[in-house]
């Protein structure tokens, strides 16, 4: 099986409008893979049909190798945290659990399996008598991240699952992702606004907009399509290139911002400088740009992201 | 199945309003029987020395018979506020999106409704037993209650009511967990926890009988509302009028046999929200 997650020109339409169409994803077991779209894309949609809670309207997927009836067979080994966190606010955190282990089958008595979870998300320290209503933004994001994870699911889906959370918060859930991944091997689904965050985990992206898969790509991808690149603002460009030609620089490009990009011999843009200013043209400005994920999505999407 | 159904038993028992209608009902039916004997005073009180007034009334039983408790455990009042509370266990995992956790994982989603019907069929055992136990004691407080009386006739008239109120429970589902609407769910408890159709079967009635040139023909003895709330005796009060029982208990059948199936239906056709 080379990969845990297959989808099949999945589509969802709602009232004759497609919410997302022919979408097809590949996860590779163990991976975490990054889904990237402004609200409305349709990561949402995506990762509802993909959970079980949404019938496609067209088209299908595969989880773990099977579809259909074998496949549903297999849900119990996919754990989700689908927009905000379901809980039942009277209850505490370790009755919502409960809930959930008993209907899954588990035996939370074992092994302080319920306090294993809660440590697992910060959470070993909330009062039993406390319900999951007076819980924090934050507090209920972790229970529903723990939530998801009863049951040591083979694949977990979590849509937002840093929404809310502070920088502290979400440094331990990004440490707790990649200790599941790490340590049990868990391939994981995720959706974030927060793309930085998700350049630091993730191993794969998928980029939503508009209800369209755009791109899919692994994280080495990424740092080979972007990586680093020289950028120069000259008042000439073609002066500008025909002079860095003049010292071997041949890979350039000319982008939307009418910036000059160098793709090669990045340690040098002393030389680069020099070659421009003794051709008199006027240099304002060379610098070294690292391409962040935010960056590329702007670049695919063609605009502004409201994340 | 089993367990989903012991995870929605878990949180029935975890449900403060469960132990509040379980209070309310266990009172509500305590009551029954020194109220009958209040009323009784009162109105001799206020028959004072009118002989007629006084000969109406009569003398306050002696003793009641515990076949007689059980033909009527359950007050409308009573039958809402149980309906009420099956709406409001029905909906929670709904209205909170705790279903989102589990609906996806299970290898049939159908299960949920039937586990919600197997629960709404343990509230109403619980609470029919409560009130025929409360309303008992009740009555044991001003009266003797006669146990010697037919218990398998007893048993019948219980599990009959059950069943009429697990069918309107059905009903309840549909309307809660099919159409995802409490508010729906609570106008039809009270329509039918309270009987108050029983005025629309009167025009049914009235049109059924027109129609056909039938003499006598009641709607009300098939549905499951009205036959919950109807004594099922013989006119004698001691024996059980099988016809009726008979009539209730298959209406009361095919409807959770024809709405369960339906509402599962739906509920699989439905995007989980």
């Amino acid at each position: 099986m080379e990969y845990i997650l297959e989808t099949h020109d999945l589509t969802k339409t709602y009232k004759k409008k497609d919410a997302c169409r022919d979408i097809n994803i590949s996860m590779r077991e163990g991976e975490i893979y990054g889904l990237i779209g402004r609200n409305g894309a349709g990561k949402t949609t995506i990762m509802r049909m993909i959970s079980g809670l949404s019938a496609p309207t067209k088209g299908s997927y595969s989880l773990f190798g099977k579809e259909g009836a074998a496949m549903r067979k297999m849900m119990n080994k996919v754990g989700v945290l689908i927009e905000h966190p379901g809980l039942y606010p009277k209850f505490s955190a370790k009755d919502n659990l409960r809930i959930k282990c008993i209907a899954m089958g588990i035996d939370y008595k074992k092994n302080n399996y319920l306090d294993g979870l809660l440590k697992l998300v910060g959470l070993e320290n909330v009062s039993d008598k406390k319900g999951a209503g007076e819980f924090s933004l934050g507090m209920r994001q972790r229970l529903g991240i723990a939530l998801a994870l009863i049951g040591d699911p083979s694949l977990i889906i979590l849509d937002e699952p840093i929404n809310g959370l502070d920088p502290q918060g979400i440094v331990e859930v990004r440490h707790t992702l990649e200790r599941l991944r790490n340590e049990k091997g868990m391939t994981i689904m995720i959706s974030s606004h927060i793309l930085d965050e998700l350049g630091k985990i993730a191993d794969s992206y998928g980029i939503i907009h508009e209800g369209r898969l755009l791109d899919q790509f692994t994280a080495a991808e990424l740092g080979r399509r972007c990586g680093q690149y020289v950028s120069i603002r000259t008042n000439d460009n073609s002066l500008a290139v025909s002079t860095l030609r003049k010292i071997g620089i041949t890979q350039t490009d000319i982008d939307d911002n009418g910036l000059i990009r160098v793709n090669e011999q990045l340690d040098n843009t002393p030389a680069m400088a020099r070659a421009i200013i003794g051709a008199k043209i006027e240099l304002h400005e060379i610098f070294v740009k690292n391409v962040s994920l935010e960056d590329y999505y702007l670049n695919v999407t063609g605009g502004e992201h409201n994340g | 199945m089993g367990k989903v159904i012991r995870s929605d038993l878990f949180r029935l028992f975890k449900m403060k309003s469960f132990y509040i209608v379980f209070v309310l009902v266990a009172l509500l039916n305590l009551a029954v029987g020194p109220l009958t004997k209040l009323m009784y005073n009162l109105g001799r009180m206020l028959a004072g020395s009118d002989e007629k007034a006084l000969a109406e009334l009569g003398s306050f039983m002696k003793e009641i018979k515990f076949f007689n408790v059980l033909n009527g455990p359950l007050g409308r009042v009573d039958t809402v506020i149980i309906l009420l509370l099956v709406i409001w266990f029905a909906y929670a995992d709904l209205a909170h999106g705790y279903i989102k956790n589990i609906a996806g994982q299970l290898s049939k989603k159908g299960n949920i409704v039937v586990s919600k019907l197997a629960v709404s069929g343990m509230i109403i055992t619980i609470m029919m037993i409560a009130a025929t136990v409360f309303q008992t004691v009740g009555y044991m407080l001003i009266v003797k209650v006669d146990f010697t009386s037919d218990l398998a006739d007893a048993a019948i008239l219980f599990c009959v009511r059950w069943l009429c109120l697990l069918a309107v429970c059905s009903v309840l589902l549909l309307v809660v967990v099919g159409a995802h609407s409490q508010t729906g769910g609570a106008v039809v408890s009270v329509v039918m926890g309270a009987g108050f159709l029983s005025l629309a079967y009167l025009g049914i009635n009235t049109g059924i009988n027109k129609l056909f040139k039938l003499d006598g023909f009641d709607i009300g003895e098939y549905m499951p509302d009205s036959v919950f709330h109807s004594a099922l005796t013989l006119k004698d009060s001691n024996s059980i009028d099988t016809e009726l029982v008979l009539k209730g208990v298959i209406t009361a059948a095919a409807i959770i046999l024809v709405i369960n199936p339906l509402t599962i239906r739906i509920f699989n056709k439905k995007d989980v929200t």
